[in-house]
């Protein structure tokens, strides 16, 4: 195992939890001398995907994305080995708390403003995270937000990695806007993590999704059912003037031109909708 | 929302008359309508009367012989513009459109667009015909904004908003200020009886102004004031049918027949042929018919409400019968402009319903617009404002301030 060669480099690292391995990364808890506790992913073959997932989040500070500590590498059987140590939060994922029901209005007020926040940064500096799902978000023990797994996330200042032959871009079917499984997936922007974020806010605070069941037969019904169901309007209590189930609503619109113009926007306009809240 | 004036046969002296009334107004002139020489003198007389000029090209239809517009140096001999040519040629004729600019000392600039009918190449033509006028602006339309034509094919405007999208986020791409947006009329009709035509009119406009561009609707009349909804920058309205609605039938006023006088009352939203406010005048009806706002109550009008003799014997004439409508949809577009998208909409829901009780009550007493009536549409600009409401009130909402 590779990291026994780790262990070697730093005799003492332990090893506090093993997650399930990945397609591309072991991934391990554990705790450093230089770092405390933290997260440490040994990449087990470097491509460009991989590479530009690790620049979006070691270049760019963004708010509420766990900070990587240490980018670095060793030699095994004359192969090179990339690892990372990664910010650990201390947390559960969202997907574990929607087990125990919605959030309070308050957490979903909160959720909202960070994922925003987030998405308003990635906007400004041209990423697309494209996988804004409760399984990729971790609630901290402090009652804050984090917004992990930039795997697919598309920086559109550089050249595309998906094939153009490919109908399909890479996204979570449920949660993937319908530009990324139809007609413009080489065209996205911001625009399509807004409408993740919408789902994401209308699961949080009704407890159900906008627009699976749970009960479509295949994956195309899946799309389908996002491309075509308007989401059921229900009352959120201090929502009087229903500008928060306004913007929601806004947000999960099919087609793009329908959304906030902007992730800036969307996060001006959450703010503005704050203030007509009766809470 | 502003009211610009859509040059058309004639509307010299009505210009000039409204801008005086007005305390100025805007104008998109038409080369279809005037020669080059009167270009010249005209947009001096404009200047001074405090017109702003606007100069709309009209590159629509570049097979249509129409005799003023060949005249012009960005058209060709052979009565078809070059615009679907090479680069250089598109670079020459931008240059002689700007010519004619720099001579009416316009506002903004206004691209050409030609009207091409909608098949499955229809958007990659337009949008590589409408980047290759952009690009060629940018070398020398450098001094003031730059608004692109769009020319929106009527069978386009009937497709779902799906079918719409892809299209409209490559119009968002222009590289410009602002947009001319020219929707040609489905059947020819002044007044359009599909909702869905109405309705993606509403939702490219509101899109763009939701993006912080510019929007001119152009070709408009009472059908479209709820553009106001949007806060498009303005819409333009003239004299005859052929400068209130677009059609593919882009030809000389000179050789369209004449019709009747109509005079348009605006709680109504319909216009009553002058024969019919005579039966009125007859039947006691025709004071009702007189508008509580006295700031519809112009003076052309008036010859027929102050007048103890019927509305045909007062001399109210064509022009003052388009002069009244143009007074009352400046006013109307007036009433439109509130503080809130919420009150604008509100208020526009108010003036369908008042034009609907006022059609009922006027044909009650035997009173009728018959083909200049707005009965039949009220249905359908209720049903398009409620789409656009859907699709766009709460950005709409959200964003009224700043628009």
């Amino acid at each position: 195992m590779l990291i026994g060669e780790l262990i070697k480099k730093y005799p003492s690292l332990k090893v506090i939890k093993t997650y399930p391995e990945s397609g591309q990364k072991w991934v391990y808890l554990v705790d450093t001398d230089a770092y405390g506790v933290v997260m440490l992913k040994i990449i087990k073959r470097m491509d460009e995907r991989i590479q530009r997932e690790i620049d979006i989040v070691n270049q760019n500070d963004i708010p509420g994305v766990p900070k990587i500590k240490e980018i670095s590498s060793f030699q095994h059987n004359g192969i090179e080995h990339h690892y990372l140590f990664e910010e650990y939060i201390d947390g559960e994922t969202l997907t574990d708390v929607f087990k125990r029901g919605p959030l309070n209005l308050q957490q979903s007020l909160k959720l909202f403003e960070g994922l925003l926040i987030v998405v308003a940064k990635l906007e400004s500096l041209g990423i697309v995270h494209r996988d804004i799902k409760p399984d990729n978000i971790i609630c901290a023990k402090n009652g804050s937000y984090c917004l992990i797994d930039f795997g697919i996330a598309r920086n559109l200042n550089l050249t595309s990695l998906t094939l153009t032959a490919v109908a399909v871009g890479p996204h979570t079917p449920g949660y993937g806007a319908p530009e990324l499984f139809q007609y413009n997936k080489t065209k996205i922007n911001s625009r399509a993590d807004l409408f993740s974020i919408g789902v994401v806010i209308y699961q949080a605070i009704f407890g159900k999704h906008p627009f699976i069941t749970g009960k479509e037969a295949d994956l195309n019904e899946v799309w389908y059912r996002t491309a075509t169901v308007t989401p059921q309007d229900y009352l959120i209590p201090g929502d009087t003037d229903s500008q928060l189930i306004g913007l929601i609503q806004t947000l999960m619109q099919k087609q793009v031109s329908k959304r906030p113009p902007s992730a800036q926007k969307a996060l001006e306009w959450y703010y503005t909708v704050l203030g007509t809240l009766s809470i | 929302m502003e009211l610009y004036l859509q040059f058309g046969h004639g509307m010299k002296a009505l210009t000039l008359d409204l801008a005086k009334k007005w305390n100025g107004a805007s104008v998109i002139l038409s080369p279809r309508d005037m020669t080059t020489d009167q270009l010249t003198a005209w947009s001096k007389d404009f200047e001074k009367a405090g017109v702003e000029c606007y100069f709309d090209p009209q590159c629509y239809c570049p097979k249509s012989e129409l005799k003023r517009l060949v005249q012009y140096g960005y058209w060709d001999c052979n009565l078809n513009t070059n615009l679907q040519a090479g680069d250089t040629t598109i670079d020459k004729q931008i240059k002689e459109i700007k010519r004619y600019n720099d001579i009416a000392n316009t506002k903004v600039y206004i691209l050409p667009s030609i009207l091409n009918n909608y098949d499955p190449e229809w958007a990659n033509r337009f949008i590589s015909q409408s980047k290759r006028f952009i690009e060629a602006a940018h070398k020398v339309m450098n001094d003031k904004p730059v608004f692109t034509t769009l020319a929106l094919p009527k069978d386009f405007l009937v497709q779902s908003e799906a079918t719409i999208e892809p299209v409209l986020q490559e119009i968002l791409e222009l590289d410009v200020n602002g947009y001319y947006v020219i929707a040609e009329a489905l059947d020819r009709k002044y007044l359009i009886d599909n909702p869905m035509w109405l309705s993606n009119v509403l939702h490219i406009c509101a899109t763009l102004k939701i993006a912080g561009k510019k929007v001119i609707y152009g070709y408009g009349n009472h059908q479209l004031l709820p553009i106001s909804l949007l806060k498009a920058d303005a819409m333009a309205s003239g004299t005859w049918q052929n400068v209130r609605s677009f059609t593919n039938r882009f030809v000389d006023l000179d050789e369209q027949k004449r019709k009747s006088t109509w005079v348009y009352y605006p709680e109504a939203l319909s216009e009553y042929k002058l024969s019919f406010m005579d039966w009125a005048f007859n039947n006691g009806y025709l004071l009702s018919m007189k508008s509580k706002d006295k700031d519809f109550l112009d003076e052309s009008i008036n010859k027929i409400f102050q007048s103890s003799v019927p509305p045909s014997a007062t001399g109210f004439s064509e022009t003052d019968a388009f002069k009244h409508y143009l007074c009352c949809l400046k006013h109307q577009i007036y009433l439109l402009n509130k503080q809130s998208y919420k009150e604008a909409f509100e208020s526009y829901e108010v003036l369908l319903t008042t034009a609907e009780r006022e059609i009922e009550r006027l044909e009650k007493g035997g009173v009728y617009a018959q083909a200049r009536s707005f009965k039949n549409f009220i249905d359908v600009n209720r049903a398009a404002i409620t789409r656009l409401n859907q699709n766009h009130g709460f950005a709409l909402g959200m964003s009224w301030k700043s628009m």
